[in-house]
């Protein structure tokens, strides 16, 4: 054997020894790797039942960010992270926000889960001081412990105490829904004016400073009326109209007035200077007109005329008639609404007619309803249609004009006689009625529920026609001397401050425990709502137990929805429990508390 | 001729001779080594499993009694000691569960019956140690710390369930 043979043995030999060698030490490296890791996940694991531990004591604890734990005093609490952990590891906890999509099912974005929260336990540490490792564990962690109080219907509201304080019908969920608010004290109060324009008004429409009155007469069928002092309404002019002024409309600088004759019966008038009217146009419908409408280039007359109720003319220029229409029965009222016409006729079985008017040549009938009467008076607010009829009961129909081929009626509301007019303000509908000791009719159409009588108001004569601004309701009445009225429109208003009291709630365990308070409310400007909550150990004795706030005094309050609870810790007890509500306004608006929520552990 | 086959068929020197056992002696000496080294790490490596293994059976056994169970019994625990105990009241199957270290073994035993070991017998567990956080109106939370032959440890924490 050479020397060369022997050293390339002994080479061989060498290259599979160090091979050997370094898979062993490899393995060495390995399980100290494992053990590494598998103490890193422990660690992970209880920063997890650490968060558990934290949600059973107070869910609230858990606030978003980043976290490390401290353990002190037999409790854990959030520290800044990263937490040191046997001097080797850092930990981090982590605590986000959950959503949930339309089914429920967790998901990255949609409705926000309040209890509910995802939390990533992390253990970090460094392989030989230079090579970073981690592991993590996350969880989602739920609210689920603790039992709910909550007040949110009618019922569960009416026992307790209301101090200037309402509870109010809001649409379910759940059955018989409820919110509470300050007292509404809206009036209308007592201003009463009135303008002798010589003989009984027929129709009024207000515009700025003047109201523009039809008038029942022949020889001045419409007048023009200064309101810009409301308490002393003057006639600045005053016009010849061949006959009586029975429907009235305006359009910029021209008021459109049907007459009670068929020629002329609908009349152009230039109001461009009040003082100085004038008729530019006026010609012959198949019947007496009556209440007209314009809109853009076309104006929309109606007629008391079985043959052509609906007349369209194109008043760009020199008026021409774009389309007739027949309906059957005599028309009296009109109101535009997306390309349609709702048309209140005399027909008793069929007083209200829907007509598309989209292309002004070619008009069509396209529904029709049975409001039980004649129909008078039409105000279209959104999808529903207010239709004042001559029922004496039940005048005012309330119809749903979704579907403009198929309306419907949804209620309906008496107001102590027949319906001439109406017009919209605000949460309010004013009516002109047929009643010689009621002719204005104020409802409130704020409600979901439908519409209320709020009041019934002598004018001094019945309501023929009626609009209305911000401030005053203008009535043409059948009085000779007082063929306009005014009168003040309802001035919304709430109390300024009120408070709610619940009912005593037992929660059956001497040592219970209170976690949150929660409520759900609708904010308004200017005002403020607050709450406070009392203990006691007896039914009998919480009546003397302390109102408390979020820190456990008489001096603070809860004014954050969702907020730790602090009982009073001078108080007897804590198994019986009342709220207190403070709710402040500018006496315009109020806030409503829609439900409130508190959650303990008995 | 003679002279030129007997140069050919010429003999090993002393000083090769000594040369061969000099290396031959330095590659059994590296082959004993590596040896004995790879007998040795193999054996190190055999005893960590071992150890991790007992670890990491006995922390899962006590936590899925913990988890499981309805409270801690502490009168019957031994609880903040290195050698602690941990009585569990069980709302199903055998109950309490007592978890306990003797002899530097961790024994569990379930109800009357008999007590059962834990560890290997390869490993000693030298720190059996429980730690309980309780609050009011909360399922009690425990700490464990194990200790194995006086080297490997572990750490968890569990929550009951109840």
């Amino acid at each position: 054997m050479s020397l060369v043979e022997i050293i390339l043995a002994i080479a061989i030999f060498s290259v599979v020894s160090i091979a050997v060698f370094n898979l062993s030490i490899d393995t060495i490296q390995r399980d100290s790797k494992i053990e590494l890791s598998n103490q890193a996940l422990r660690y992970a694991q209880e920063g997890l039942e650490a968060v558990r531990n934290m949600r059973d004591r107070d869910f609230l604890a858990l606030t978003n960010g980043d976290h490390g734990l401290n353990l002190a005093n037999g409790s854990w609490t959030f520290i800044a992270a990263p937490e040191d952990v046997d001097g080797f590891y850092s930990r981090t906890i982590t605590v986000e926000d959950v959503y949930r999509d339309g089914n429920g099912d967790i998901a990255s974005s949609g409705t926000f889960d309040p209890d509910t929260k995802f939390i990533t336990s992390e253990i970090g540490w460094t392989l030989r001081g230079i090579i970073p490792r981690s592991v993590s564990l996350s969880t989602y962690i739920s609210n689920w412990t603790g039992d709910d109080w909550i007040t949110t219907t009618c019922t569960e509201f009416d026992q307790g105490i209301y101090e200037n304080i309402e509870s109010i019908g809001v649409p379910a969920p759940p059955t018989d829904n409820c919110a509470v608010s300050l007292v509404d004290i809206s009036g209308s109060g007592t201003f009463f004016a009135s303008s002798n324009v010589g003989s009984h008004g027929t129709d009024v429409v207000v515009d700025g400073n003047y109201a523009y009155l039809a008038v029942d007469s022949s020889a001045n069928g419409f007048a023009i009326i200064d309101i810009s002092n409301p308490a002393l309404p003057s006639i600045v002019s005053q016009l010849y109209t061949w006959h009586k002024g029975r429907g009235l409309t305006k359009n910029g600088n021209f008021a459109y007035m049907g007459i009670e004759r068929t020629n002329p019966a609908i009349a152009i008038i230039d109001v461009s200077n009040p003082n100085a009217t004038s008729v530019t146009h006026a010609w012959q419908l198949d019947g007496y007109g009556n209440e007209p409408a314009a809109s853009g280039n076309y104006l929309y007359a109606t007629a008391n005329s079985s043959k052509n109720g609906l007349s369209v003319y194109d008043i760009s220029g020199v008026p021409f008639a774009t389309d007739f229409l027949s309906v059957g029965a005599d028309v009296q009222s009109i109101e535009l609404n997306g390309g349609y016409a709702y048309l209140g006729t005399d027909d008793d079985s069929s007083g209200l007619k829907v007509v598309n008017i989209s292309d002004p040549g070619n008009i069509s009938t396209v529904g029709s309803l049975d409001v039980g009467e004649e129909v008078n008076a039409i105000e279209i607010t959104g999808i529903t249609a207010y239709v004042g009829t001559e029922e004496s009961n039940n005048s005012l129909q309330v119809v749903n004009i979704s579907n403009p081929a198929n309306p419907t009626i949804t209620t309906s509301l008496d107001i102590s006689g027949e319906i001439q007019d109406m017009v919209i303000q605000g949460n309010y509908l004013y009516a002109a009625v047929d009643n010689q000791n009621a002719g204005l009719a104020i409802v409130d159409i704020s409600s979901p529920f439908g519409p209320t009588l709020v009041n019934n108001i002598d004018i001094q004569g019945k309501g023929t026609g009626i609009d209305a601004d911000a401030n005053y309701v203008y009535i043409s009445t059948d009085t000779s001397n007082q063929g306009l009225v005014i009168v003040g429109t309802v001035q919304e208003a709430v109390a300024t401050s009120g408070s709610y009291i619940s009912k005593i709630f037992d929660t059956g365990s001497p040592d219970t425990r209170y976690n949150f308070i929660e409520w759900d409310h609708t904010e308004v400007p200017g005002s403020t709502l607050k709450f406070q909550i009392r203990t006691s150990s007896t039914a009998e004795g919480i009546g003397s137990a302390t109102w408390v706030g979020f820190d456990g005094t008489n001096s603070t309050y809860y004014e954050n929805a969702r907020t730790a609870i602090t009982t009073d810790p001078l108080a007897s007890g804590n198994r019986y429990f009342q709220f207190q509500a403070f709710i402040e306004s500018d006496g315009v608006s109020t806030p409503q508390v829609n439900s409130v929520r508190i959650n303990y552990t008995p | 001729m003679i002279k030129a086959i007997t140069n050919k068929l010429r003999g090993t020197t002393l000083l090769e001779i000594i040369i061969y056992f000099t290396m031959i002696a330095i590659v059994l000496f590296a082959a004993m080594s590596f040896t004995l080294q790879i007998f040795n790490v193999s054996t190190v490596s055999t005893n960590s499993h071992e150890v991790q293994s007992s670890l990491g059976f006995i922390t899962e056994k006590i936590e899925n009694a913990i988890l499981t169970a309805e409270s801690i019994n502490e009168s019957e625990s031994v609880l903040d000691s290195d050698q602690g105990a941990l009585s569990l009241n069980m709302s199903y199957g055998a109950s309490p569960i007592r978890f306990s270290v003797t002899g530097g073994n961790v024994m569990i035993q379930e109800g009357t019956s008999p007590a059962i070991k834990l560890n290997s017998s390869f490993t000693t567990i030298s720190v059996l140690r429980f730690s309980k956080i309780s609050y009011p109106k909360s399922p009690d939370f425990v700490i464990i710390d194990v200790t194995a032959n006086q080297s490997d440890s572990a750490h968890l924490s569990v929550t009951l369930r109840k």
